[in-house]
Parts: C-alpha cells; sequence; structure tokens
C-alpha cells in the first residue's frame, strides 16, 4: 500500500517532468555544448591515442604486468568498502536530518556540506595529523595508558577508508535525505497502529521506501570512488594504491601517454559497466522528483 | 599548509607531488609590469622586449631563484620579462612540444630528465652562449640537452634525540639496520629516486661500482626493512615525517632538511655516503624564444651568477669556478663540502633502463 503510494507518486512527478521537457529543452544546450568541447572531445582525442600512440599494444599492458588488474581490484575493493562506509553513517545521518525541525535540518546539512568548502588535499593532510603513529589520537591513547604502541591508523586500508568516507559522505547524505524527506511521516505510525513493532514498522515500510536514496547515494559515492587518487596515496600504503596513481605514473613518470590513455580507457570501461548495472537498480527520478514539489 | 592547497588547486599531478620545493614558500608569479623599470623609449625600441617564463619546483627553492638569478637578470636585462610557472611537470613539456604550443622557455628539471630518452621534446642547449656547459664538476651529467644549475644532496637524515645512546648511523648500512636503530624508515616512492642504491651500498657493493645496478639484489635488500617503510611523495613530506618523528631515519634532500633544522627539528644529515646529485636547466623544442632563452641560462649557469643562489639555499654550484663563490655562511650545510665522501648516480644508466625498472618497482612496491 505505501509503496504504491510512493510509486504513484514519483510516476507523476516524472510525467509533469516529460511534459515540460519540449518547451525548455533549449535550456539544456549550453551546458551539452559545453560538455561536448571540454569532456567529450577530449575524451574521444584520448580513447583514439590510447589506439595510435604508438599502437593498440598499449592495452596489452594489463596482460604483461600482474600489477595493473591487481590495482584494479584494488581501485573496486576500496570503492566497495567506502561505499559500504558512508552507507552506515550516512543513513542513520540522513535519517535524523530528516526527521528533524527545518532548523535543525538545515544545521545538520550545513555540517555535511562543510567539508566541500575545504580543498581535498587539505583535508587529507589533515587526517594524516590524526591518524599517523605520533598523530593526536595515538598520542592521547598513549598518554592515558590504552595502548603503549601506536595503533595502525594509517598507511592501511583503515586510513583510506576513513579519508575517503569523510570526503564522500555528503554524496551519500544528500540523496538519502532527498528521498526519506519526501516519504509520508505519518506512514510508521500508521503501521504502528495496525500493530506493528517499531522495528518491523521501519524494516516493512520506511526501509523500502528509502532505499532508492541509498542505491542513488552508493551508485555516487562508489563511481566517484573509482577516481580518487591523493587520499589512498597519502592515508594508505601503496597495497591501497588506486589505478589513478598508475596512471599518474605512465603520463607523469614514463612519459607514455597511450598506456595511460590505455589504463584510463579501461577503468572508463568498467565505471560504464557499474553504472550500466547501477542504474537497472537506481530510479534517479526517485532522487530528483525531489524537485518538482 | 597553504601551499598544500595551492597545489591542489592547480590540479594534481605526480611530479608536483615529487619534488622537494613544490610545497612550500610564498606564491611566486612575478605580475608582468611589476617591475617598474624605466627605459628610455629609443633603447627599448632597439632591443624588442621579450617575455620569458621560467618554471621550476616552487616553495623556498624557486624564491631563492628568483632572488639570486631572474630579479637581477631583469634588472641587467630592461628588455627581458620573466614570468613564472610551477611547478616542473615533464608530461607538460612533452604535451606542449607534441602540440607546438610551447609556453614554457627555460624549465628546471631533475637529474632524471633531460637526456637521451626526452631529446624528441627539447632543443640542444647552444653551447657558444651556455659558455660553462662543459666545465661543471665531475660526477655532474650534463647532456647536450641540459646544463646543471644547482647541485643538492639525495641525504640519510636522523632523529638525534631517537638514537640509541652514543651512536648515530653512519651510512647505508645502518639505515637497513632497523636492530640496533629501531624506527620506521622514510623513502621516496620513487625508482630512481635513490633507494635501489642505498640498498646495495648497504649490502656491501662497492659505492663506485654500483652501476650496472643489480636490482634483484636491492629488493632483496629492500624487502628486509619492507615492512619499516613509510614512503613519502614530496619533499616536503620527507621532511615532515622526521620532525613529526614518524619515522627515525629518512631519505630526504639537503634543503629541506636545512629548512627543519632551522625550525628547530632534532635532525641531523650524515654526509657519510650522501648522494649528490643536480637539477638541470632545459629548453622544451618549439620554444619562440630559444636565444633569449639560452641567455638566461648562460646567466644563471656563469661562474659570476651560478653562487649567488647559496645566498638564499642550502644549494651549491655545479661549477669549479663558481664554488669558491658560495655563501660561505652555508659552509657546513653545502653537499660540495662533502665531496670527498659524496657519491653519484649514473643518470645515463638510469635514462635507459628506466621504464623497465619502474615496471619492477611498481610490482615489488605491491607484492
Amino acid at each position: 500500500m505505501a509503496g504504491a503510494v510512493a510509486v504513484r507518486r514519483s510516476r507523476t512527478g516524472l510525467r509533469r517532468g516529460g511534459l515540460s521537457v519540449n518547451r525548455w529543452a533549449l535550456l539544456v544546450l549550453p551546458g551539452v555544448l559545453f560538455l561536448l568541447a571540454f569532456f567529450g572531445y577530449p575524451l574521444l582525442q584520448m580513447a583514439i591515442k590510447s589506439f595510435n600512440d604508438p599502437s593498440p599494444a598499449n592495452y596489452k599492458i594489463f596482460v604483461d604486468s600482474p600489477v595493473y588488474a591487481r590495482t584494479l581490484e584494488t581501485t573496486f575493493k576500496t570503492a566497495f568498502i567506502v561505499t559500504a562506509a558512508c552507507v552506515l553513517l550516512g543513513y542513520p545521518y540522513a535519517y535524523v536530518m530528516s526527521r528533524a525541525g527545518l532548523r535543525a535540518a538545515a544545521v545538520l546539512g550545513f555540517l555535511v556540506l562543510l567539508p566541500f568548502w575545504l580543498s581535498l588535499l587539505v583535508r587529507t593532510y589533515a587526517w594524516t595529523v590524526w591518524l599517523q603513529d605520533t598523530g593526536v589520537i595515538n598520542t592521547v591513547l598513549q598518554d592515558i595508558g590504552i595502548t603503549n604502541h601506536p595503533l595502525g591508523l594509517i598507511r592501511n586500508t583503515l586510513g583510506v577508508t576513513i579519508g575517503m568516507t569523510h570526503i564522500l559522505l555528503p554524496f551519500m547524505v544528500l540523496p538519502i535525505y532527498a528521498v526519506m524527506r519526501r516519504i509520508d511521516p505519518e506512514l510508521t505510525p500508521a503501521a504502528a497502529s495496525l500493530g506493528a513493532p517499531p522495528f518491523a514498522a521501519f524494516r516493512k515500510v520506511f526501509l523500502p521506501l528509502s532505499l532508492p536514496g541509498v542505491c542513488a547515494g552508493a551508485l555516487l559515492v562508489f563511481v566517484l570512488s573509482l577516481g580518487f587518487y591523493i587520499t589512498p596515496a597519502l592515508l594508505g600504503s601503496p597495497q591501497n594504491a588506486m589505478i589513478s596513481e598508475l596512471i599518474v605514473n605512465q603520463v607523469s613518470e614514463q612519459l607514455q601517454f597511450g598506456v595511460g590513455a590505455a589504463i584510463a580507457m579501461v577503468l572508463l570501461g568498467l565505471t560504464l559497466i557499474v553504472l550500466f548495472v547501477g542504474t537497472r537498480f537506481v530510479r534517479f527520478g526517485a532522487v530528483t522528483g525531489e524537485l518538482d514539489e | 599548509m597553504d601551499d598544500m592547497e595551492r597545489v591542489n588547486e592547480q590540479g594534481l599531478t605526480r611530479r608536483e607531488l615529487l619534488k622537494r620545493g613544490a610545497l612550500t614558500g610564498a606564491g611566486l608569479v612575478v605580475a608582468p609590469g611589476a617591475l617598474g623599470y624605466a627605459v628610455p623609449r629609443a633603447a627599448a625600441a632597439a632591443e624588442k622586449s621579450v617575455t620569458l617564463t621560467f618554471v621550476s619546483f616552487g616553495g623556498a627553492y624557486q624564491v631563492a631563484q628568483t632572488k639570486a638569478w631572474l630579479d637581477p637578470y631583469m634588472k641587467s636585462h630592461p628588455n627581458i620579462k620573466i614570468v613564472q610557472d610551477q611547478p616542473v611537470d615533464y608530461s607538460k613539456i612533452k604535451a606542449q612540444s607534441q602540440a607546438h604550443n610551447v609556453t614554457w622557455d627555460v624549465v628546471d628539471v631533475g637529474n632524471d630528465f633531460g637526456l637521451e630518452r626526452n631529446k624528441d621534446i627539447l632543443l640542444p642547449i647552444d653551447t657558444k652562449v651556455v659558455k660553462n656547459a662543459h666545465k661543471a664538476l665531475p660526477g655532474v651529467i650534463n647532456s647536450p640537452y641540459r646544463v646543471a644549475d644547482i647541485i643538492y644532496g639525495v641525504v640519510m637524515a636522523y632523529r638525534t634525540d631517537k638514537m640509541p645512546p652514543g651512536r648515530v648511523p653512519r651510512g647505508w648500512h645502518d639505515f637497513f639496520d632497523t636492530n640496533t636503530f629501531p624506527g620506521k624508515r622514510g623513502l621516496w616512492k620513487f625508482v630512481s629516486g635513490g633507494l635501489l642504491e642505498f640498498a646495495l651500498v648497504a649490502d656491501g657493493v662497492h659505492p663506485h661500482k654500483l652501476y650496472p645496478l643489480d636490482v634483484n639484489r636491492a629488493f632483496n635488500k629492500l624487502d628486509t626493512i619492507k615492512k619499516a617503510i613509510v614512503w613519502w611523495d614530496t619533499g616536503a613530506q620527507s621532511a615532515q615525517l622526521l620532525a613529526d618523528g614518524e619515522v627515525t631515519i629518512g631519505h630526504s634532500w639537503n634543503g629541506r632538511i636545512f629548512d627543519i633544522q632551522k625550525q628547530g627539528a632534532k635532525v641531523k644529515i650524515q654526509w657519510n655516503q650522501a648522494f649528490q646529485t643536480q637539477d638541470f636547466l632545459v629548453v622544451p623544442k618549439g620554444t619562440k624564444h630559444t636565444k633569449e632563452a639560452m641567455k638566461l641560462i648562460d646567466y644563471m649557469t656563469s661562474c659570476a651568477h651560478s653562487a649567488a643562489l647559496s645566498r638564499f639555499i642550502a644549494y651549491a654550484p655545479p661549477y669549479r669556478c663558481a664554488i669558491s663563490r658560495a655563501d660561505p655562511t652555508k659552509k657546513k650545510d653545502l653537499p660540495t663540502t662533502y665531496n670527498k665522501k659524496a657519491l653519484f648516480f649514473n643518470d645515463r644508466w638510469w635514462d635507459k633502463n628506466f621504464s623497465k625498472v619502474d615496471k619492477k618497482f611498481q610490482n615489488w612496491l605491491q607484492s
């Protein structure tokens, strides 16, 4: 019943959007042209470079050395872990935000957006100050006698996960919040009035309704994670290196632009596959439909 | 932290991360017209005014280059205006040269650039103009495409307060001895940055017979301390790791250590077995200002001016005729003071083998 309400709603949302498309379609042109000129064209050039600078043998690097496939695997594994961490932290946060009063929601929203105003490198560097062996956390833990050896918080997967989660959390919280806010607050009490215990009401009513937001956020975070470079380089060890580090190695150190392009194309291809599969589970309308209201 | 942010704004590349200067110091770009020189119209008309772009690694290093060389040069050559860019990125030199759109005229590069491997994207140095091109000190590997502008030390530095009583590391052997000298080790995550050479010296290879490098032996030696290694990508990081005490002994560059010593860090350089290396000046192929670029390079590498840099930073001139003019107050901090203990990289060997050995390194790093 509740699901039906939500579906009907989002459908009307879509239909309303669909009707107005013709009239306003021209407005999209500048953006499309911009993307074609400054993203599409260079991307095409890079695709060509990957085959003819000097030859398609650029792609053989994945066969010649195990490093590249292994690093791709690490990249996807890291993206998965970070996405999971973002869901775990972001879901309750978005829930509180969506149920809080307007002012409290504004403050929570401000807090989650705050990191956007700081450069990524500065934030990552700040994390090293906290996490390193002689950092704030380890110093305090040793001073109060909880441990006498510094804990390994940095230069491992934990460090990378902490740093990347901090940076990507907004991309999880905001889509979930957008969906949660549109869930009728009366639904859970209604379920309770029909005898559902609080957790069952949450699990059977609220959770399914909020899932489109989780899927959208997860997709965003996952795809963004795949391109990370500086955070894993500073907070991880070489074992945590992401594929972008090897692209930089090819371009800036080996000066093999073609090989760098080939690795980038493979990453792009895999990302597109993730997006393709992902969008089958995500109704972006459920998130963007928010704007229609 | 300011400077880290600036680097980020410029779009971060590996090269930016790599070099010692990139992360400190004040903004550098000399605004066009900022130097209000008054030149009589007639004189200015006689010599066409030219704007050169000089590129270096930023930070205290590029500030020093500006004060020692660029500012005085502009004063004595009123028709030349020098604007600056940073940090150096070899891929940008290649991209500019390939696209026939070269905006960098004189570029300061590391010892890993400017040999045969890069000859397609660089102009040969005009040795008629650059008079010291063939007069560099022994150990300096100039090429038809590059001329050395500074000597610096690739050194081991240690925390004086974290050494066992009465002992200090005396060479690379001790760097690898984590039993006698406990604690972590800082190393540059760059295969030709020195780590293979350190490992081989530590393993007993004669320091003057390192090349051709026994790469497998080097990696085997590095395996013995792999868990203790803290990798760094920038010179700033190399010094910070020592200043914070994250590592007790670290690989760094002498200018970087000089910086943190001034700030009071309990860190010392072991000059014994320190490697001496250089930065070089190159001119990208396709520049529209070849003549002026060569003249500027001649000035920076001349007997009269090469040593001026040492007044502002602890780097030495690479020319015998300039050594005596180096800042006497920095004597104990200049790498050339320790010539007798110094070791040297073979840039030519690396030029031929970098690609192959780097592949091995990337694999080793992750295994």
